[in-house]
């Protein structure tokens, strides 16, 4: 759909990550290299009495795409939080690349479901801004600003204002904003949720295949069942009041996935039935 | 400030001790940033602003003054507010031509200096009440109309026909649904214009050279070179235009939660 | 629509079934030049000498007044008055700015909007038309003496814009650019600057009639060499009433024509980052 996707993503990123530490391949387990998320027995309440997390213990790969899922409710929006630190946590320890979390983890992008797109600047502009923010100049950073445009299919719209932009757009433009930071984590918050049906699936395949060159590691939340399969190679259930891990899956669908085909294939069948039946006790 | 010490001392508690302590401030930095540092030609001291306030309310002058101003803009309110009202009413219910050829009169008084009325109505009458009413008036009235229009412009019409489909005349009509309709933009238009009023007749009785009202002791100080009497004046025209600011919004939120129940400042549009 | 408020809808009909002006805009400017042109008239001819119903010693003609502005419109006496006027209120809302930008940045700490709010809130109801005569006192008789006024009034409508400007900024777009790695001033010019930008015109298009009024207040009181009020003030005091009555109109003119305008581009400014236009 867009061309040579994995290339041109894997170029953008070693533009931008000159000189950070080696990643291991999806299937390598190097165990020189932390975890790129380590969160152990950490609980977290907002002060008021209500254990929003309770004991959490999760490791997550580098360049692993982890979903968390769980109904309403159960914390993994203050999870996310707590990786970006935006908060900390009540007890125990949030480690990144092994270093402790202390105050914002610069070395992560956060995507939340409403866009934090600059509505004055245009698309470009926009796209170019973590570039900009790290003194690139202008010539380069448009250069690699309209290369992500390129990938997330928005290459006529570079001078559009985002209030000139459909929703779908607008994710795509906060993605490919995702693309030219450099951090090495990114954070997203049920970002299509917004989005009708059809748009979130082109989406979701659109992340996927940029995903297959980057070697960010993902950390996604949805109470979408059918995108956790889609898009994790791994899926944290998590259940509510208090908020907990329940039970954690490897997603055994093999990529290059095709988003609209997943649901139809036996082993994402079988799992959406073992998750579904432990998520709906939850909702009782 | 830390948290217990608002739970000790109670919300109200809290706000009095801030007030204080803001005020306190504000004297301290007057009295010893401020008077030292100035001259005394155009900075009273507030010892000297106290003693100045003490003879103006013993000898009767400053409520002489604060009444004759609060006369003036009280009445110009009122007059401004009928005016107002009856215009918006005009322009809002009757002919659309009414409308069209009235309402650019309103928004030009609106946007016009009202001050400029002063010179010419000092020829006219020279100096006196009327004069001085109708530059309050005049400044008031647009207010009224302009708020009290955009109440009247969004009625909701189709409770009007359902009033109407059940019989209702005029009188119900007003009474049931125009009025309470209006009275949120009303309240609204008077917590602006009173505020006003008294600003207005101030500068007037600025404009007129006069020695009567709180502009005429601002006039007779500024002759006299008194920094205290100027600074006492404007401490007490300060009060008089806390309590009125106050008193508007009391009042309005009290008419409010007649009209629209606990409905936090909202209405049905 | 609104006419059939207290009206019968079949008493609104009749009066539809009447001739009406129709609603397009040529028509409605036509109608009101008449109807001005009539009152006009109407004032040409009652106005007169001793005797008349409006007497010229008081009210002039209309005729008088047009000549009257005519004349200073041709010497160009009036545009004179009319810069020192702008230059004045332009001075002022020059000063007054980065004073309310710096005052409602100091209640953006927790401490800062405890112990200020009060002192604002107070400092708010003084009547500010009384602080012309401290200003006497420190300036003189001087344009000065009209800046500090103006300069102190605006203040206020700029502050309380600031701060609501610096309250509603998204904390999560300010989030997302630290997390990009901009530091405080990059954060500064590349968000916060702009994002105040919509209260700044608000507050400007409030600002600057009120600015125009309180000049020309402060002219009239402390009438120096040059300006609108002055000018005023001058033909007041020799009772030229054609002269004063054609700088009235003049200003009041003005006074519509700044409106407008600033109207007009807060509108456009409104509808080019896509908020719905209001006026």
């Amino acid at each position: 759909m867009i061309g040579k996707p994995r290339q041109r993503v894997a170029e953008l990123k070693r533009a931008g990550t000159a000189g950070s530490p080696a990643v291991p391949d999806d299937d390598g387990a190097d165990t020189t290299i932390p975890p790129a998320v380590q969160l152990t027995d950490v609980s977290f309440d907002y002060g008021n009495g209500v254990t929003t997390l309770q004991n959490i213990d999760l490791s997550v790969r580098p360049g692993e795409v982890v979903v968390l899922i769980g109904p309403s409710g159960c914390g993994k929006s203050t999870l996310l939080d707590l990786v970006a630190g935006v908060s900390a946590p009540t007890t125990g320890g949030l480690l990144c690349d092994g270093v402790p979390v202390r105050g914002l983890n610069k070395s992560v992008t956060y995507m939340t479901q409403r866009d934090t797109l600059l509505p004055w600047r245009t698309a470009l502009d926009n796209a170019a801004l973590p570039l900009e923010i790290r003194g690139v100049r202008k010539a380069e950073r448009h250069r690699r600003a309209r290369e992500a445009l390129a990938l997330t299919g928005l290459s006529d719209a570079e001078k559009r204002r985002p209030h000139q932009l459909s929703g779908g757009m607008r994710s795509r433009l906060a993605l490919a904003r995702v693309l030219l930071s450099d951090a090495r984590i990114v954070l997203m918050d049920e970002p299509f949720a917004a989005l009708d049906a059809l748009r979130r699936v082109r989406l979701q395949q659109l992340l996927l295949e940029i995903w297959r060159g980057s070697q960010q590691t993902l950390v996604y939340v949805t109470h979408d069942l059918n995108e956790a399969i889609a898009l994790g190679d791994r899926i944290v259930l998590m259940g509510s009041h208090p908020g907990r891990i329940l039970l954690e899956r490897q997603v055994d669908i093999p990529h290059p996935r095709n988003v609209a085909r997943v649901r139809t294939m036996p082993e994402a069948e079988e799992l959406y039935a073992e998750l579904w039946s432990v998520l709906e006790s939850q909702l009782r | 400030m830390n948290p217990r010490s608002w739970q000790v001392l109670g919300h109200g508690g809290a706000e009095v001790l801030r007030w204080v302590v803001s005020l306190g401030l504000l004297l301290a930095v007057w009295q010893w940033l401020l008077v030292p540092h100035t001259s005394s030609v155009f900075v009273a001291a507030p010892s000297a602003v106290w003693r100045e306030l003490g003879s103006m309310t013993s000898d009767g002058s400053l409520w002489s003054a604060v009444g004759t101003t609060l006369s003036e803009a009280l009445v110009g309110f009122a007059i401004g507010l009928g005016v107002g009202l009856v215009l918006a009413l005009a322009i809002g219910l009757m002919t659309p031509l009414v409308g069209k050829l009235l309402e650019p009169v309103v928004t030009g008084v609106y946007t016009s200096p009202k001050f400029v009325l002063a010179p010419i109505l000092f020829i006219w009458f020279g100096d006196g009440f009327g004069p001085r009413v109708i530059v309050v008036a005049a400044d008031v009235f647009p207010v009224i109309a302009i708020y009290a229009l955009g109440g009247i412009r969004t009625v909701n019409t189709d409770v009007v026909l359902a009033l109407r489909l059940y019989g209702g005349g005029w009188r119900h009509v007003t009474g049931k649904v125009l009025v309470p309709h209006i009275s949120g933009d009303l309240i609204t238009a008077v917590t602006v214009a009173l505020p006003r009023a008294i600003t207005i007749a101030i500068g007037v009785e600025i404009l007129f050279g006069t020695t009567t009202g709180i502009g005429g002791l601002l006039n007779t100080d500024t002759d006299l070179f008194s920094a205290p009497g100027v600074w006492a004046t404007l401490v007490a025209g300060t009060v008089i235009s806390a309590l009125c600011i106050a008193l508007t919004q009391v009042i309005g939120a009290a008419t409010r939660r007649h009209f629209f129940g606990d409905q936090a400042g909202g209405r049905n549009r | 629509m609104t006419d059939t408020l207290i009206s019968s809808p079949a008493a609104a009909r009749r009066r539809a079934a009447r001739w009406q002006p129709d609603a397009r805009w040529q028509n409605v400017v036509v109608t009101r030049i008449l109807f001005a042109a009539l009152l006009l008239s109407l004032w040409q001819a009652y106005s007169g000498g001793k005797g008349a119903v409006i007497p010229e010693v008081a009210l002039s003609k209309p005729s008088e007044i047009a000549s009257s502005l005519g004349h200073l419109i041709a010497n160009g006496g009036i545009f004179g008055a009319l810069g020192s006027t702008l230059a004045a209120l332009a001075l002022a809302l020059v000063i007054s700015i980065p004073f309310a930008a710096a005052l409602a940045l100091l209640t953006m700490t927790r401490a800062g909007e405890w112990i200020l709010g009060p002192i604002v809130t107070i400092l708010y109801a003084v009547p500010k038309v009384g602080l012309i005569t401290v200003f006497i006192l420190m300036a003189g008789f001087s344009t000065k003496t009209h800046v500090l006024l103006v300069a102190t009034t605006v203040m206020f409508v700029y502050y309380y814009s600031f701060q609501q400007g610096l309250r509603d900024l998204d904390q999560r777009v300010v989030r997302s650019l630290r997390l990009f790695g901009a530091s405080a001033p990059q954060i500064g010019y590349l968000y916060v600057l702009r994002a105040i930008v919509p209260n700044v015109v608000v507050a400007t298009r409030v600002a600057i009639p009120m600015a125009f009024g309180f000049e020309v207040f402060a002219e009239l009181r402390v009438p120096t060499a040059s300006g609108l009020g002055v000018m005023l003030n001058q033909y007041t005091q020799n009772l030229q009433p054609g002269p004063a009555m054609a700088v009235l109109v003049f200003i009041i003119v003005v006074a519509c024509v700044i409106d407008a305008l600033l109207g007009y581009w807060a509108a456009r400014y409104a509808k080019s980052i896509g908020v719905g236009v209001t006026r």
